[in-house]
């Protein structure tokens, strides 16, 4: 039996990492005792546990839920957050409403190349000189509203007359609203995608340790290029839909849509610093929120309260995967 | 960080860049001619927003992205009209102790636990905006008290609104003290490497916590000031005023991975920016080109200080070179070191 490094170095990393250190308990008993807090909170609010609120929890998902998985794609690439996705979001509606008279595939496609297309020059910057992805998504995202508004003058875009119906994209299917499944699809979809792909291991190594990765040699500006592309799509997909369901596109149109999925990711479990996430985690955050929501307004609470819990929510979450996460060599 | 040879502010170049634009550009296109009301403008800019670029830049000095401050501003405002309608002073107190609490205790998790303070101050921003839309109600309250409101929009030696003259006191002060105390050096040394800030004995949660609770204070403080001259507080959950803020702080010159800046670059970016705005506003002409045109800076700055960029230059370089070399055509595989 050979006693190279080969051999011996994974026992050591399973002796150092079979001790569950205290502040993993910590975590877990934080995790659990506010999981536990809300579900009781809200099971014992009158109206919730109904199908129809369930079915108004899945609506108010879809959109959030989208842009989430994108959030959270960038998150676990170790790049933040892009703070360009809610106007990326907007921008696919408009197109998408303006090019309908040509037929709605073709609508669709230009939308989501567009906004991809737009996600992915931001990707660029991030991925092949590692720009700070902040900093690029709000100079993108200045941009795109400038051209926005220079276009449109601020005023909402509509689908044109005559043009084909796209009842279809908000109409329920056996009760539950379309975008909805479209969520479902994207979360099996992204979630495939990262465990069993090259392409989402990539993204977790490089999102884990940058400077490592490039030691490797991984295809760092091709990967990070390739997570905001596909974070540009998914940010199309929610505006298309919202934008069909609002039957007309602005800007204001995103409300809190872009930080409510930043809420979302990171109450998914996603490590803000990178290196972890997965899109079930995000797709249950997603759900969490708006049922806690959805609990505090049948408790008749105020907007300014559902805020604030959201808030709070976050913070004891954030401190939790924190505390999951943290080295211990300190 | 500290010790790298002296460059011409990154805030003065653009300082200069966008007086001197505002000054030749109406001109050249022979569209409107600046008045007195332009300079006002800029000032009542500056009494706008210049506070919240003041808390954003003091905060990526230390290396850290304090979102809050956009909260701390919006709530400053709600506290301020709510407590101030008998008296200013008392508003603006109450609100400085609001922000200066978040801002503190912000700052002493991000430095205790170790922790990315994205996260964290998006949980503050949140918490806080939650809290503005409860006090308020998510109604606009307005702000009464109309000898103050004049007062703080008065104009003084023809060109100054009080409220800019207060938010330049502000930043001349915190300049003093950058320049006076070791206050700016340990800032910079926290945000640019904190480790190295630590073993030479710097106390850097302390300092963090700190920066943030001064960050928290300036922001609600300037939010109360801007409630007041705009005679209303409103509760509006956005990252839109945070963001006019990070470019202002970025052309002001602070480092986005943090350990430069000071007060002064800030007020010279924030200056910048509404030399800008006025120039536009000047020829009449739409103002979403601004919005474009700081974007685009924005990406600028953001590539120039990329951490990798310089590879792509050295690899242009070395193209240029085997170029004017002869080898321009050439296939010879690469034999570089």
């Amino acid at each position: 039996m050979s006693t190279d490094a080969g051999v011996i170095a994974p026992a050591t990393v399973e002796e150092t990492t079979s001790r569950v250190p205290l502040r993993r308990h910590l975590a877990l008993g934080i995790w659990v005792a506010a999981a536990l807090a809300i579900v009781v909170f809200a099971l014992t609010t009158g109206g919730f546990a109904t199908w129809d609120n369930a079915k108004a929890i899945f609506l108010a998902s879809s959109y959030v839920g989208l842009l989430a998985l994108a959030q959270m794609l960038i998150m676990t690439s170790g790049n933040f957050f892009s703070l360009s996705l809610g106007t990326g979001a907007v921008l696919a509606a408009m197109i998408f409403f303006s090019e309908l008279g040509n037929g709605i595939v073709f609508a669709i496609v230009l939308a989501v190349l567009v906004a991809g297309f737009a996600s992915a020059l931001q990707g660029l910057l991030v991925g092949a000189w590692r720009a700070n992805p902040i900093i690029v998504t709000i100079g993108a995202n200045a941009i795109l509203t400038g051209i926005i508004l220079l276009r449109t003058g601020g005023s909402i875009i509509r689908p044109e007359k005559g043009a084909p119906s796209i009842n279809w994209l908000v109409d329920p299917i056996g009760g539950i609203a379309f975008p909805f499944f479209v969520l479902v699809a994207a979360t099996i979809v992204v979630q495939l995608v990262l465990g069993r792909t090259r392409f989402g291991l990539t993204m977790f190594l490089i999102g884990e340790n940058r400077d490592a990765a490039k030691a490797a040699s991984l295809p760092i500006t091709r990967t990070i290029v390739g997570v905001f592309l596909a974070a540009g799509i998914l940010a199309a997909l929610a505006g298309i839909l919202l934008g069909a369901s609002l039957s007309g596109a602005t800007l204001s149109s995103q409300g809190t849509l872009p930080f409510d999925a930043i809420v979302a990711t990171l109450i998914g479990g996603c490590a803000v610093a990178g290196g972890r996430g997965s899109a079930i985690g995000t797709f249950l955050g997603t759900l969490g929120v708006a049922a806690i929501s959805s609990a505090l307004l049948l408790r008749g609470y105020s907007e300014g309260v559902q805020i604030l819990v959201k808030g709070a929510i976050l913070a004891v979450v954030v401190l939790a995967v924190h505390l999951w996460n943290q080295e211990d060599a300190r | 960080m500290i010790a790298r040879a002296r460059r011409t502010p990154r805030g003065l170049v653009f300082l200069v860049a966008t007086v001197l634009f505002f000054l030749i550009a109406p001109q050249i296109w022979g569209a409107g001619s600046i008045t007195s009301s332009n300079y006002t403008d800029i000032s009542d800019y500056l009494g706008t927003f210049g506070v919240i670029a003041l808390a954003v830049g003091l905060g990526m000095v230390v290396g850290e992205f304090d979102i809050s401050v956009g909260a701390s501003y919006v709530l400053g405002g709600v506290v301020a009209v709510k407590l101030g309608q008998s008296s200013a002073v008392v508003g603006l107190l109450g609100a400085a102790a609001v922000g200066a609490f978040a801002g503190l205790v912000q700052g002493a998790i991000v430095g205790r636990f170790k922790i990315s303070s994205v996260p964290v101050t998006l949980a503050g921003f949140i918490i806080m905006s939650g809290i503005a839309v409860t006090i308020s109600g998510g109604q606009q309250l307005l702000y009464e008290d109309y000898a103050t409101v004049d007062w703080l929009n008065k104009i003084h030696l023809t060109y100054l609104t009080t409220n800019g003259m207060i938010v330049g006191a502000i930043f001349i002060l915190l300049a003093l003290a950058f320049a006076l105390t070791r206050i700016g050096p340990m800032m910079r040394a926290v945000g640019g490497d904190r480790r190295a800030a630590e073993v030479a004995g710097i106390r850097t949660t302390r300092t963090l916590a700190l920066t943030m609770g001064l960050g928290g204070l300036v922001a609600a403080a300037g939010g109360g000031l801007h409630a007041f001259t705009s005679s209303a507080a409103v509760s509006d959950v956005s990252f839109e005023p945070l963001i006019d803020a990070v470019i202002a702080a970025v052309i002001g010159g602070v480092a986005i991975t943090g350990g430069e800046g000071s007060p002064l670059g800030i007020a010279a970016g924030v200056l910048s920016l509404g030399f800008l705005q006025e120039a536009f506003v000047v020829m009449g002409s739409d103002s979403n080109l601004v919005t474009i045109v700081t974007g685009g800076f924005l990406l600028l700055v953001a590539v120039a200080s990329a951490a990798e960029a310089g590879a792509t230059v050295d690899w242009l370089r070395a193209q240029r070179d085997r170029f004017a070399a002869g080898g321009g055509r050439s296939r010879t595989p690469r034999t570089d070191p």
